[in-house]
């Protein structure tokens, strides 16, 4: 008799292993797959399970892999050379913005066993979300780019919280930045630029590469309370 | 029953399959994560620790009772540091096949742990470790004997049959995705990438340049994705695994992500059968008796002079050149 029930119980959960298998990546590809009818009716399902305790996105480069080298400038500024409360525009010389992102690229090229490549990733997915809102709200402007105004005020909306949560990670980074690669100066505050330059077209491909394009970001008190990384020293 | 299914329960239930497949996976995610702690350890409060740029908060995955709660651990360096030591203990673990279901337990957790405090950090080769270190759990450790048809032995196959299940997800969806890219599609993504700084080294920028270079290799990358799931049931399997690795290999040299690699190489040798490992253990132990034996031939042949070896220490080899 107690063999028989182990047994049962055996062969019962064999089957529900199975069902759940079933269930789990059922769920999986309707959470990882474009939006397609059976999504649309049952996608909050795979939200509620995959999306929170197995999110993952396999996107990888698709559809369209990123099309530009888009980085951090920063100008280190000392209390004095802060905008005053007038508005005065900021005047800064040219030659003193620096691009952190670029040194961490040439780092990372230089010396590819070491974490210089994913140091900079906290920085660049937060300028992507800044600017664009990163990859989830890229299919809202890609419906709002084809004129639907629903979704143009959908991602508008979505836009604030996601720039707030990024200026914060590029305050810090810059703060960071300046702290560390010029010890002696006591700065309060950083200026930062958003620099994009584009791909050339296949077409173009001999050219000389295209002219980058800056956008100003605004003006960060200076954070300072933020870890220093130890990747900056010697950066001035 | 039909035979067919019968088949299906056979192989679940009677013996443990993938099981060096398995071990070549733990393997590979282990070096990944001891890359990662080895090569961000000194950054870890920057990252991680309470005045770090990571913000994150793990109740979204433990919930509101128990996430603050594991949060209080980054309220400290040491703390932080401290988990970089213990996800440093189970990728060794993983490497070594010791205790291998606690060492993906231990991984699992410490990885989850620095994941939800800075999402930013990551990249598919984190995710698919993720998952494919969730699965493990259900996995026979390394190593282990269990009973034929045994309630471990099923464990274990629907771990595999997920873990398997899991690298289609991957290369189905990633290439269902690239064919609706308008770059992907005229052959020139690859070419696009190459011009961008972050994802490409300088030094093969040129390379991309060329037509018949960047065409092949884009298309040959949608076709591999698109076509995997189905080829890896076929005959053809090594060939498209073979593929899987040298494309691997590659984004690890052009692009530079190492960790994302190594987890899916991993995945691709995880897919070699134990019967298919033999194989090669066999021809390799083959070829290297061939290679004794022609040694000894053509020993006979030469003069008896010391080697490289021996004149560079010859106390050590003294007696035996003597000899």
């Amino acid at each position: 008799m107690k063999r028989k029930l182990i047994c049962l119980l055996s062969a019962a959960l064999r089957a529900v292993t199975l069902l759940g298998l079933a269930l789990h990546f059922g769920a999986t590809l309707l959470f990882v797959f474009p939006a397609n009818p059976i999504k649309l009716q049952l996608g909050h399902i795979a939200d509620m399970t995959i999306g929170v305790y197995f999110p993952q996105n396999w996107s990888l480069f698709a559809p369209n892999p990123v099309d530009s080298t888009q980085s951090l400038l920063l100008e280190c500024l000392r209390p004095e050379e802060l905008p005053t409360s007038s508005g005065a525009p900021l005047a800064l010389a040219p030659d003193r913005w620096r691009d952190v992102s670029s040194a961490h690229f040439v780092r990372a090229h230089e010396n590819p066993l070491s974490a210089y490549e994913r140091m900079v990733r906290p920085l660049q997915n937060s300028l992507r979300r800044y600017v664009a809102g990163g990859t989830e709200l890229a299919p809202l402007f890609q419906a709002c780019s084809k004129g639907d105004q629903e979704a143009c005020a959908s991602a508008q909306a979505a836009l604030l919280p996601q720039r707030e949560q990024a200026a914060r990670m590029i305050r810090q980074v810059a703060s960071a930045f300046c702290r560390e690669s010029d010890p002696g100066t006591h700065f309060g505050g950083v200026a930062v630029r958003y620099r994009e330059r584009k791909a050339l077209p296949w077409s173009q491909r001999h050219s000389p590469p295209a002219a980058a394009q800056d956008y100003q970001l605004g003006v960060f008190a200076l954070d300072e309370d933020v870890a220093l990384p130890g990747l900056y020293r010697g950066d001035s | 029953m039909s035979s067919r299914l019968r088949q299906v329960y056979a192989w679940l239930s009677d013996q443990p399959h993938q099981r060096a497949g398995l071990r070549a996976l733990q393997t590979a995610l282990g070096m990944m994560l001891l890359f990662r702690v080895m090569t961000e350890f000194r950054f870890a409060p920057f990252l991680w620790g309470p005045h770090g740029i990571g913000r994150g908060s793990s109740a979204a995955f433990l919930g509101d009772s128990l996430g603050p709660w594991v949060d209080r651990l980054y309220q400290s360096d040491l703390t932080v540091q401290g988990m970089l030591c213990l996800l440093a203990l189970g990728a060794a673990g993983l490497v070594y096949g010791f205790q291998t279901r606690a060492a993906a337990l231990l991984s699992l957790l410490a990885f989850r742990f620095f994941e939800s405090r800075l999402p930013e950090l990551g990249d598919g080769g984190d995710n698919v470790a993720r998952l494919v270190l969730t699965y493990m759990l259900f996995a026979l450790p390394a190593g282990s004997h269990p009973r034929r048809g045994s309630l471990s032995v099923w464990f274990h196959n629907v771990a595999v049959l997920a873990i398997g299940l899991q690298i289609g997800v991957v290369y189905l969806t990633s290439g269902v995705l690239k064919l609706t890219g308008e770059r992907w599609s005229n052959g020139t993504a690859l070419y696009t990438i190459s011009q961008v700084e972050w994802f490409s080294n300088p030094h093969f920028r040129e390379l991309f340049h060329n037509p018949t270079i960047t065409a092949l290799a884009t298309y040959v990358t949608v076709f591999f994705q698109i076509w995997f799931p189905v080829v890896v049931l076929t005959r053809l399997r090594p060939l498209w695994l073979g593929v899987g690795i040298l494309l691997h290999l590659g984004i690890a040299l052009f692009m530079g992500l190492i960790g994302f690699s190594l987890a899916m190489i991993g995945l691709e040798l995880f897919l070699v059968t134990d019967a298919e490992y033999r194989g090669v253990r066999a021809a390799y132990e083959r070829g290297q008796r061939h290679l004794r034996r022609g040694w000894s031939s053509a020993r006979l042949l030469l003069p008896d002079r010391p080697s490289l070896l021996q004149l560079w220490n010859p106390r050590r080899f003294r007696g035996k050149v003597a000899r």
